[in-house]
């Protein structure tokens, strides 16, 4: 039974061979019987054979990337590269945001112009006053480190740079600014809006920078509670406008609208810029820690404009 | 039906990768439908020459060059998700739009996991449920999508 069988599946083969070759030659002399045409399927070649292997491929190569990105800081000159790749479409997009702009400039009333500027001016002047106030207040401060032998601090460096308007994951609070390599920006550079400190800058290209705000998961910054210069971390929490204070213990004095501001424990941030105010402190019942949360100082979703730090952490004894 | 012209579909590509970098309000960016999932998904349920394996890789990398993601985050979830579609093209292409619609809110689910799933093995997962509302952005705006993109193809 199995040997006719097979004798039949070598003569369907022969046949089908025959078939196949006089189809090429264009006469179609015999036709396949139903049969016959149930092997058929094994002379079709598969439509995609090693799909199945280039998927497990590209899926190693996935991980292999993203753990090498993760682990190891040989990626960073890669990451670069990818940045400059990146930033003439990232200057693309934010060009036609910049052009609407130009053109709400070019429309705007005298008028308008006019008390803008001269509401600028009011600014200015209220602002020269308070400089007045703070230069005397530093030359006291360097007499008194003068007493004291401890390091001067100088006169800090910065730069103004401009948030370009594309935007990161919904998850990933960082933006992008227009200022790279060539104007020195460095990883871990503090970076602060006219309120407030904004965040740090994460990576660094020959065209643009990222920078993560205060608000993301990965962020943390020590900090002070001006009033009584209680130390604390205040941690991103991937929401726009709220900072954890974690491992505050419930005796600590810490209450609803205490301004905090940077504590220069990390070497990262300068001292003494707004940080977050407090906006929250719950006792949990049967917790030894205090649930505290901060709004940011710094306009986190509405800013335009940056100012890069060059901070002297040369306060060193 | 099968031949495209790799032309309009590097163009739709794009003005996915556009629309999903473009700088958004925060609310609305975290509504904001996942364009190139759904522009990739597409083309390899219409596509039958094509897999466009590879195409979700690359389309992967470049969503996290510029999503500031781990490279090889978003090119891992297309990449598994596209592969699925792409196995089932065939039962998936002959369901009607409503139907379609649930594929993609399973597609969508899968994606986010495991983007949320990398995520949390660098401890930096999302902790906002809205994380998860492009499922339900994904879903109602496939049966428009796929109209448009239908019209647009058959005018062409």
């Amino acid at each position: 039974m199995k040997l006719v069988s097979r004798h039949q599946k070598f003569a369907a083969v022969f046949v089908g061979l025959l078939a196949s070759f006089t189809t090429k030659l264009g006469k179609p002399t015999y036709q396949l019987t139903t049969k016959e045409r149930v092997i058929r399927p094994i002379f079709v070649r598969k439509a995609f054979p090693f799909q199945g292997l280039k998927t497990l491929t590209l899926i190693i190569l996935a991980i292999v990337l993203i753990v090498c990105d993760h682990r190891s800081t040989s990626f960073v000159p890669v990451r670069k590269v990818l940045s400059a790749v990146a930033a003439p479409i990232q200057y693309a997009v934010d060009w036609p945001v910049q052009v609407v702009v130009a053109i709400q400039d070019n429309f705007r009333f005298k008028q308008t112009l006019l008390a803008q500027n001269a509401e600028l001016n009011a600014q200015l002047l209220i602002a020269q006053a308070q400089l007045q106030k703070s230069l005397a207040l530093e030359k006291e401060n360097l007499e008194l480190r003068n007493l004291l032998q401890s390091a001067n601090e100088h006169n800090e460096k910065v730069l103004i740079a401009r948030i370009l308007a594309v935007d990161s994951d919904a998850f990933i609070d960082e933006v992008v600014i227009d200022k790279g390599t060539p104007e020195g920006i460095f990883v871990g550079q503090p970076v602060l809006d006219a309120s407030g400190i904004f965040g740090q800058v994460v990576q660094v290209g020959p065209l643009t920078s990222r920078v993560m705000l205060l608000t993301d998961p990965r962020s943390g910054i020590p900090i002070q509670v001006l009033r009584n210069g209680l130390r604390a971390i205040a941690i991103g929490n991937g929401e726009t406008d709220r900072l954890l204070l974690p491992n505050l213990s419930v005796t600590s004095d810490i209450k609803v609208g205490d301004e905090l501001v940077s504590s220069n424990l990390g070497e990262r941030f300068p001292q003494g810029y707004p940080a977050a105010t407090v906006t929250s402190v719950k006792t949990p019942p049967g917790s030894s820690f205090l649930i505290v949360s901060a709004k940011p100082t710094a306009n986190l979703d509405g800013a335009n404009l940056l100012l890069l730090l060059w901070p002297h952490n040369s306060i060193k004894p | 039906m099968n031949r495209q012209s790799t032309g309009f579909i590097i163009l739709t590509l794009v003005i996915a990768v556009l629309l999903t970098i473009f700088a958004l309000p925060m609310w609305l960016r975290w509504i904001w439908p996942d364009f190139v999932l759904l522009i990739l998904i597409y083309w390899s349920l219409h596509i039958e020459t094509r897999s466009g394996i590879f195409t979700a890789w690359i389309m992967g990398i470049i969503l996290d060059i510029f999503g500031g993601t781990l490279l090889g985050e978003h090119a891992l979830a297309l990449t598994i998700v596209i592969y699925l579609i792409f196995k089932l093209q065939k039962q998936i292409r002959v369901f009607p739009l409503s139907q379609q619609a649930g594929v993609i809110f399973v597609a969508s689910i899968l994606y986010l996991a495991i983007v949320y799933w990398v995520q949390g093995a660098i401890s930096a997962a999302p902790n906002s449920f809205l994380f998860w509302v492009p499922i339900v952005t994904n879903t109602l705006l496939w049966p428009w999508l796929s109209m448009w993109l239908q019209k647009f193809r058959t005018t062409r």
